[in-house]
């Protein structure tokens, strides 16, 4: 019986993980932001290429720890590189003080607060954390 | 009577019925009341919060890098341990706008005292003070000492970030390594291309960086155009320019110089290539075997293949110190085969084998592997 529950437990367990990994990337912005982004825009944001909203101030770039399946996907679809290499990538232009507007990084949960009283962040999350969240806008999601 | 008694009995029932209700009423009051004082607690610690974030953003920030690296060669440099780099950045953002940086340099660890400075192996060098003032997000003018914008590895150069300890022959050779000086730069899109440019002045090379003014009769100039566009996962091009009227006291072999350079990076998945060309006219008046002017040129290809938390790479690296001349001549071709580990986003360890082909024929070709630590202390 002992082993049953084990095996339950692992059972639950994976599905879990595999809930977790499943859940898509949400990219979001503060709800009275007005722009809309290509998924080119995103990259050129992270890639520390546009620094500033179309309309002027510049923009308040949160990212996730490279550690977090999230900040994985993310970097692996948007930059096309891991999430370690774009977090060397980061450090490097920061280091080498080139880094015209460096990133934030914070907890997913942190992400969505900061960007729901921020007007000019931009930040991921996996979407189940967004979702339903008063103060931000999704702007597309990644499978 | 009757109907009393049934009042009163009717009256304790309601109340009995009634009593959990106004009980919740009352919960639910309380949890609303309390709801609000913790709202309130935590836009209190929220602006506490917001208050240290700032005041951290504006301290002077330090950080760095180390490496610590076993050489084995028959060449001209030493072989054994060297305690290559420690190098402290101090940063401040001193303003929105404003931004402060600077990185000394402690190379081979020097042991320096006031009695014998000029006994001092190694290096200990300022090579970096600068202000930026940033006063639209994609215009920003920088002054001070910085490193020559020309190419890529002339910046991007910093060991924890770059594939091998030693640099391509032609960087500093041709370009010079620092700028005291000022640099204006801007960037600007066009849909999804992003053409970026630094325009810059200074005094000019000098045989020692000492910041306190300019030997040469007139200031140097130098620009560097870049392009980013939107192919593979990244995909740039670039030129640089640079020209400088060198006085005779500086160097009596280099009395005037134009240099032009193009470079490219590109990342296509876990492939990496970048590569950057220089030459350098220099047109001598105090030449002393020749007035004839000459050149210095050089090149690198370099290729990189990341898998896990490997990087391996192959360069091949060109130098010639004179295209006039083979004698006395400092370059050579120099195959390398590299292996990166990366142990985390901030800790490298480097093994590399360099194969040297020396154009002057005076000089033995040679070897050198090099074994390295390196250790971004951010």
């Amino acid at each position: 019986m002992r082993k049953l529950y084990i095996a339950l437990f692992l059972l639950a367990s994976l599905l879990g993980m595999h809930a977790a990994l499943a859940d898509p990337i949400a990219v979001i912005v503060n709800s009275a932001n007005p722009h809309q982004l290509s998924l080119d825009d995103v990259k050129s944001i992270y890639a520390d290429r546009a620094i500033a909203w179309a309309g002027g101030g510049r923009i308040a770039v949160y990212n996730l720890p490279a550690d977090e399946a999230a900040a994985e996907i993310f970097a692996r679809k948007v930059l096309g590189m891991s999430a370690s290499e774009a977090a060397a990538a980061e450090s490097n232009r920061v280091v080498s003080n080139v880094a015209r507007n460096p990133q934030q990084m914070k907890r997913d949960i942190l992400v969505v607060a900061i960007v729901a009283r921020t007007p000019n962040a931009i930040g991921y999350v996996p979407k189940s954390k967004a979702e339903g969240k008063p103060g931000i806008r999704i702007l597309f999601t990644l499978d | 009577m009757l109907s009393a008694i049934k009042k009163s009995v009717f009256a304790i029932i309601l109340g009995f019925l009634l009593c959990p209700v106004m009980g919740i009423s009352a919960t639910l009051e309380e949890i609303d009341r309390r709801l609000k004082n913790l709202e309130g607690t935590v836009e209190s610690h929220q602006d506490e919060m917001d208050d240290i974030t700032n005041r951290f953003k504006n301290n002077m920030s330090v950080s760095g890098y180390a490496d610590t690296e076993y050489v084995t060669t028959n060449g001209p440099d030493k072989p054994g341990f060297r305690l290559h780099h420690f190098s402290v950045f101090l940063k401040k953002q001193v303003s929105e706008e404003l931004r402060f940086f600077s990185e000394t340099e402690y190379e081979d660890a020097p042991y320096v005292t006031a009695n014998s400075p000029n006994g001092v192996s190694g290096k200990l060098f300022v090579e970096a003070v600068n202000f930026d003032y940033q006063w639209r997000p994609d215009n920003s003018v920088r002054v001070g000492r910085f490193f020559t914008p020309a190419g890529i590895w002339s910046v991007d150069h910093y060991p924890p970030f770059v594939l091998t300890q030693q640099r391509p022959q032609h960087i500093r050779e041709i370009f010079p390594q620092l700028v005291d000086g000022a640099a204006i730069s801007g960037r600007h899109a066009v849909s999804s291309v992003f053409a970026s440019y630094d325009l810059y002045f200074g005094n000019g090379e000098t045989p020692n960086f000492d910041g306190s003014g300019d030997s040469n009769t007139t200031m140097a100039a130098g620009l560097r155009a870049n392009l980013a566009l939107p192919i593979a996962t990244l995909f740039e091009v670039g030129a640089s320019f640079y020209h400088d009227k060198l006085a005779a006291s500086a160097d009596p072999k280099e009395s005037k110089k134009d240099v032009y350079g193009v470079h490219t990076k590109i990342e296509l998945g876990s492939f990496g290539f970048q590569a950057e060309y220089a030459d350098g006219k220099y047109e001598p008046t105090f030449f002393p075997t020749t007035n004839l002017p000459f050149h210095k040129k050089g090149y690198y290809a370099q290729f990189d293949y990341n898998i896990n938390k490997w990087t391996l790479g192959y360069r091949y690296d060109f130098f010639d110190s004179n295209t006039s001349s083979a004698i006395s001549n400092t370059g050579a071709k120099i195959n390398s085969a590299i292996v990166n580990y990366h142990i985390n986003k901030n800790v490298v360890m480097k093994l590399e084998h360099h194969l040297a082909k020396v154009i002057d024929p005076a000089k033995n070709d040679y070897y050198k592997n090099i074994v390295s630590l390196v250790v971004n202390l951010d």
